[in-house]
């Protein structure tokens, strides 16, 4: 069998883009509230059901579905927050309690999301014709991915550093209490970053249900390799979590070239996001975070 | 299907979740450690009960096994995670229960896979209407929950117990845990039934 590398480095990089988007929110919230927010999954099949909705049913395509789909779980990613995680810090929750809160509201979404649409996998409609390019196998639908990455990454870096709000959001997860004491609005900070968190992962989610299908599991499926693009990233830390997630994507496309050759079935492939995740928790907590030592 | 059957069935329920219950609570209450990833430690044991069960090995003896494989691999994942803060002992985990539910779905061989395996019951009186074959194991599945509640409360109050207790305060896990939380993870296996993957 011959293996066809650029596209496994090609497949890597549609991956890696898949991750970067999902673990921005996942990775800033962590990083200001202290927690990690199970239910991030939920706000990815979310965003996938609800640009299903404009795109197939209202009919009017996938740009319009990104938009209105990024609006509306941003609004769901900040009320979770606003209604039920700030209120169980406020009375003093640690954090398991919130890591069970996160669990059991990402289980009251998921089976709502069953119970509205169905446990039956949805497909989009529209179709993506491959074409070649040199040696490589694409559709639009995963350049749009690598692009929406790419500018997701270009955006976040001049938010982050040159943008009052970007400065705000480094200060707060750094150091709360020094934040709040040079005028900064922690609330409202963590508030815009919980919303631009559920946004991008319903603009993920998008991106997985077109390539794919979507059912209510959709993030829940994607959700742990998520977690470790922000753990291997460090917590908290945009630029690891850019290097976090293609580093993962390639492991995972390189892995099912492995896979095959041994015989196994590739579902495995998640299997290498899982023990890259396991390895680095043990072995290095902290991630990529001191090689980027500026976020 | 007789109505009677499901309220068993619920009962049965009610008693493999208070197992569970008594294990977290050695887990978390005791010795302060979130364990997210229970259900894998309950899968395992479910299945090795099941296997074993297939050919023909009598059903306390599977639940033995069924138990100490899994109180092996409680003990195995204990090691690096115990090391972990809470947050990342529970993403580990929680992983270490999808890898496992990849293999099982995956590896047809095991235990067929996503449709799982059907197990007949712990015991099965001869001619015995169904009824009382239902109650039977009822009484099984709470003769364990009662034996596992009177070991933790042994437990809880012996000198082990409160260095447990003192682990907890202190944050500072002993890989002794990984023993006992698989010590209650048996209890699953004695309702036989269909087990899906």
């Amino acid at each position: 069998m011959t293996i066809n590398w650029a596209q496994v480095l090609f497949n890597s990089v549609v991956t890696g883009s898949f991750y970067l988007i999902g673990a921005v929110g996942i990775t800033l919230t962590y990083g200001l509230s202290n927690f990690p927010n199970f239910a991030h999954a939920e706000f990815i099949t979310v965003g996938a059901f609800i640009g299903y909705m404009v795109a197939e049913q209202l009919g009017l395509g996938i740009p319009a579905a990104l938009i209105v789909s990024f609006l509306c779980t941003g609004v769901v990613g900040f009320l979770c927050y606003r209604c039920i995680f700030q209120p169980l810090a406020r009375r003093g929750a640690t954090i398991i309690h919130l890591m069970v809160a996160s669990i059991a509201l990402g289980f009251i979404l998921r089976h709502s999301i069953g119970a509205v649409w169905s446990w039956e996998p949805l497909y989009f409609t529209s179709t993506w014709h491959a074409f070649d390019v040199g040696p490589l196998r694409v559709t639009w639908l995963w350049l749009g991915l690598i692009f929406a990455a790419l500018s997701l990454a270009t955006a976040m870096h001049f938010v982050l550093v040159k943008t009052k709000i970007g400065k705000a959001i480094r200060a707060t997860s750094s150091n709360p209490e020094l934040a709040l004491a040079s005028g900064i609005n922690i609330n409202r900070v963590v508030w815009i970053t919980w919303f631009i968190g559920a946004g991008l992962a319903a603009v993920a989610g998008i991106f997985r249900g077109a390539d794919t299908q979507i059912w209510p599991m959709t993030g829940w499926d994607a959700i742990l390799p998520i977690f470790a693009v922000a753990v291997l990233g460090g917590i908290g830390n945009f630029y690891g979590a850019i290097a976090a997630a293609f580093i993962i994507g390639l492991a995972e496309n390189i892995g099912v070239v492995g896979l095959i050759s041994l015989g196994l079935s590739t579902t495995y492939r998640i299997g290498i996001a899982f023990l890259i995740l396991i390895i680095t928790l043990i072995v290095r907590p902290q991630g990529l975070a001191m090689l980027f030592r500026r976020a | 299907m007789d109505p009677l059957l499901y309220v068993f069935d619920i009962v049965v329920y009610i008693g493999i979740f208070g197992m569970l219950a008594l294990s977290l609570n050695l887990e978390f209450g005791f010795a302060g450690l979130a364990n997210f990833g229970k259900v894998a430690f309950f899968l395992i044991g479910a299945y090795t009960y099941a296997l074993l069960s297939q050919i023909g090995i009598p059903f306390y003896i599977c639940l033995i096994a069924g138990a100490s494989i899994s109180a092996v691999f409680g003990f195995l994942v204990s090691l690096p995670a115990l090391r972990l803060r809470a947050d990342y002992l529970a993403i580990v985990v929680l992983t270490f229960g999808e890898i496992l539910r990849l293999v099982v779905k995956n590896e047809d061989w095991i235990a067929g896979g996503d449709w799982g395996i059907s197990v007949s019951r712990a015991i099965s009186l001869v001619g015995a209407p169904p009824r009382v074959n239902a109650l039977v194991n009822i009484g099984l599945v709470y003769l364990c929950l009662c034996i596992c509640f009177f070991a933790l409360q042994l437990l809880a109050n012996s000198p082990y117990g409160r260095a447990i207790r003192a682990i907890r305060e202190d944050e500072i896990a002993a890989e002794a845990l990984g023993k006992d939380r698989a010590n209650i993870r048996l209890r699953c296996l004695c309702w036989p039934q269909l087990w899906q993957g």
